[in-house]
């Protein structure tokens, strides 16, 4: 079974993100880069269908040089190969120029299942998956926490509005991959000596043959505004300062 | 009593936010996890460094103001209640892995941070910090009190992980305890004797911390035995069998009904022994499962389920991690004792035997490190009525002399706190006056968690 798993690089949830002070981006100094947490779990998907049908697991990367580090981890964690697609080109890239670059590069591999987060933490555009899905005419499985493979085809469990949605299509296809689906592993030290040998396939954008406008421009890059400060009640009586809060939260912030 | 012009001072040493004396403040800061009563302290503080905590002690110093150190209060022996007052040192602003040195196996940390949130930290490195209480717990408080939990039987407790110390001691001096070579024949152990010291010999502001390894692979096993006996008649054989678990614990009958009954299971309700090993490959794993399998039965298991691998390990394990707040359930209203005393391994069937003995007209719940010797009798019942309370003290007061008279200890992880000070000159005899004549040297006006470790 051919399992390609797309993943991200991404900044860590717990850093502390500076914007530029032109506005251009944020600066990327003092960043910790980890793999996209959504992306963690379809490459958990992905190693799981591996260890119970057989076949290899692909990770597909577009991003600067230092996203190999996290193609690295995908494949401490168990992933057989990797495509890093880098090329100063897609600096700039939106959801679109990645998702024909992932679909360029997959073409070109022998493939039944892709795996994708169903988004990104960065941007938080989740658009990259079907994107992909429409780019190489799959069908596509968004927003997954379940999954059962059944030799040629998959069934899925996507949450909706008070309850579940049970789909099942043929295989190959694009599944974008929630949280619940399952629990990522975590690279051993073994493992993450073994991926130092894995091979990785760096190409760049006049390989893959595809084009790197991007349809959408960031315009600016902005902080989110400031909170206004919090209220503090002051007095000994407890239940004074309650019914002062209630008070406050009827007549102010109008929350009750 | 902290006046006006205290806080004045205090405010001037952190900052206006960082210094609290307001009443839900201080109510947060009176008790721990445990029974004991709690006790307010007239002033908390939150420090951000070393040096504001040398300000902080300095000034307590002077004004012979108690100071207690906090980390999570999650504490199960009152261990952090600060029984006179005075000023409690929350360490919740001082919370941030400082530097991580994969190649290295240590982290630099503060001593506010969970131990869980550190371990996710390192996780990405393929690291981690063993020592697991389960509770949150903070790495400060962990070293204070030698933390341990349910891979100790593999990995030892918090002592075997502390490298390097930074400590606060009274007066406001700091010094710096241990160096990060693996090994050192170098003077006496300073870092050893803060670990596990509860905060009564200097408030530690930084620990270089010892990593190990994330293991490749899991295998669990659990078993179910007709008697209390034949599971630890177990726990011996497979240790003495050569073979190293990761965990052994130990279930009684009533412990898994309260499981069944809090989280809708079927279990059966027999003593029940948890196990789980780690390796680097399946094959390995599934013969060391043969064999652990082979012992059980041998030793009369009723019934068996295992498997390898992350997700059969957290299958088979849910229920250990539910344990103390599923007996918490079932009694609400009720607080616990918990005993924590630690045999030798050979004693480890009689200890459990006794305990139930001791207990049997109690509401109790014996569960344990069993690989560790370590069992917990656990307890439900209402402080606030002397007569019972009393039944169960005097019960808690039998079990510990045994385990001493087993040449065991009273506390094999929780502390010594306030519950188990009655207990430590039967444990320790001259050697407790060394102990007391180390605090006098180092602390000579009591200043430091006063009222724990000595009557």
């Amino acid at each position: 079974m051919n399992i390609i798993a797309c993943v991200k690089q991404v900044p860590d949830t717990e850093a502390q993100i500076k914007v530029k002070a032109d506005g251009s981006g944020i600066e990327e100094g003092q960043i910790k880069w980890v793999m996209n947490p959504y992306d963690e779990f379809g490459v958990e998907e992905a190693l799981k269908l591996k260890e119970k049908n057989g076949g290899d697991v692909t990770i597909v990367c577009v991003g600067p040089a230092r996203a190999m580090e996290t193609i690295r981890t995908a494949l401490a964690m168990g992933a057989d190969k990797g495509v890093h697609i880098c090329d100063p080109a897609f600096d700039n890239a939106d959801a679109f120029v990645v998702a024909n670059a992932l679909a360029a590069a997959i073409k070109a591999l022998p493939h039944d299942i892709i795996f994708c987060g169903q988004r990104a933490i960065d941007d938080d555009s989740g658009q990259v998956g079907a994107m992909l899905a429409e780019a190489l005419n799959l069908p596509q499985l968004t927003l997954v926490t379940k999954l059962e493979f059944a030799g040629s085809s998959v069934k899925v469990i996507r949450p909706i509005e008070g309850a579940q949605l049970s789909i099942e299509t043929a295989l190959p296809a694009v599944v974008t991959c929630q949280k619940g689906l399952n629990e990522p592993r975590y690279a051993s030290l073994p493992g993450i000596m073994k991926a130092k040998k894995k091979p990785v396939d760096v190409k760049n954008a006049a390989a893959i043959g595809v084009a790197t406008d991007a349809k959408a421009r960031v315009a600016k890059t902005v902080p989110p505004p400031a909170r206004p400060p919090g209220k503090i009640i002051c007095g000994d009586e407890p239940a004074q300062k309650a019914a002062e809060l209630g008070k406050l939260l009827r007549e102010e912030a109008k929350a009750i | 009593m902290t006046t006006e012009a205290d806080l004045s001072e205090l405010k001037a040493i952190l900052d206006e936010r960082r210094v609290s004396a307001g009443q839900s403040v201080r109510h947060l800061h009176s008790r721990d996890e445990s029974f004991h009563s709690p006790s307010l302290p007239e002033v908390v503080v939150w420090p951000r460094s070393t040096e504001e905590v040398s300000r902080l002690v300095r000034w307590a110093c002077r004004k012979k103001v108690p100071v207690t150190a906090w980390g999570a209060g999650t504490s199960l022996e009152g261990n952090p209640i600060p029984v006179r007052g005075g000023m409690v040192m929350d360490f919740s602003e001082m919370n941030r892995v400082l530097a991580l040195l994969a190649e290295d196996f240590q982290a630099d940390v503060q001593p506010g941070v969970v131990y869980k949130e550190l371990n996710r930290q390192l996780a990405r490195e393929g690291l981690f910090f063993p020592p697991d209480p389960g509770a949150a717990a903070t790495i400060g408080g962990m070293i204070g009190n030698n933390a341990s939990g349910i891979r100790s039987v593999r990995y030892g407790a918090t002592k075997d992980y502390v490298m390097r110390l930074t400590v606060v001691l009274p007066g406001g001096d700091v010094i710096h305890a241990g160096n990060r070579a693996r090994k050192s024949s170098s003077g006496y152990n300073l870092a050893a004797l803060f670990t596990g010291s509860e905060g009564t010999l200097g408030i530690i502001t930084e620990a270089t911390l010892k990593l190990a390894g994330l293991p490749v692979n899991f295998m669990a096993v659990r078993a179910t035995f007709p008697a209390v006996r034949r599971a630890t008649d177990t726990v011996y054989a497979i240790m003495r069998a050569g073979l190293s678990p990761v965990a052994m614990e130990f279930l009684d009958a009533n412990v898994v009904h309260a499981l069944n009954a809090d989280r809708g299971l079927t279990l059966e309700e027999n003593p029940t022994l948890l196990m789980e090993f780690s390796g680097y490959s399946e094959q390995g794993l599934s013969e060391e499962m043969s064999f652990v399998e082979e012992i059980c039965f041998a030793k009369g298991a009723l019934s068996l389920d295992r498997g390898i691998g992350a997700e059969e390990r957290a299958r088979l394990w849910e229920i250990r991690h539910q344990t103390y707040e599923s007996v918490k359930r079932c009694h609400i209203g009720l607080s616990p004792l918990i005993m924590d005393v630690a045999v030798p391994l050979s004693r480890y069937g009689e200890m459990v035997e006794f305990s139930k003995q001791e207990v049997r007209d109690l509401t109790a719940y014996l569960f344990g490190h069993a690989g560790d010797g370590n069992i917990h009798v656990h307890v439900m019942d209402n402080p606030q009525d002397p007569k019972r309370w009393a039944r169960v003290e005097e019960a808690s007061r039998s079990i510990v002399m045994k385990a001493l008279e087993f040449e065991g200890t009273c506390t094999g992880e929780h502390g010594v706190g306030i519950g188990k000070s009655r207990f430590m000159e039967r444990e320790h005899g001259a050697s407790l006056i060394l102990m007391k004549r180390l605090k006098g040297l180092l602390d000579p006006e009591n200043l430091l968690n006063p009222g724990k470790f000595f009557l």
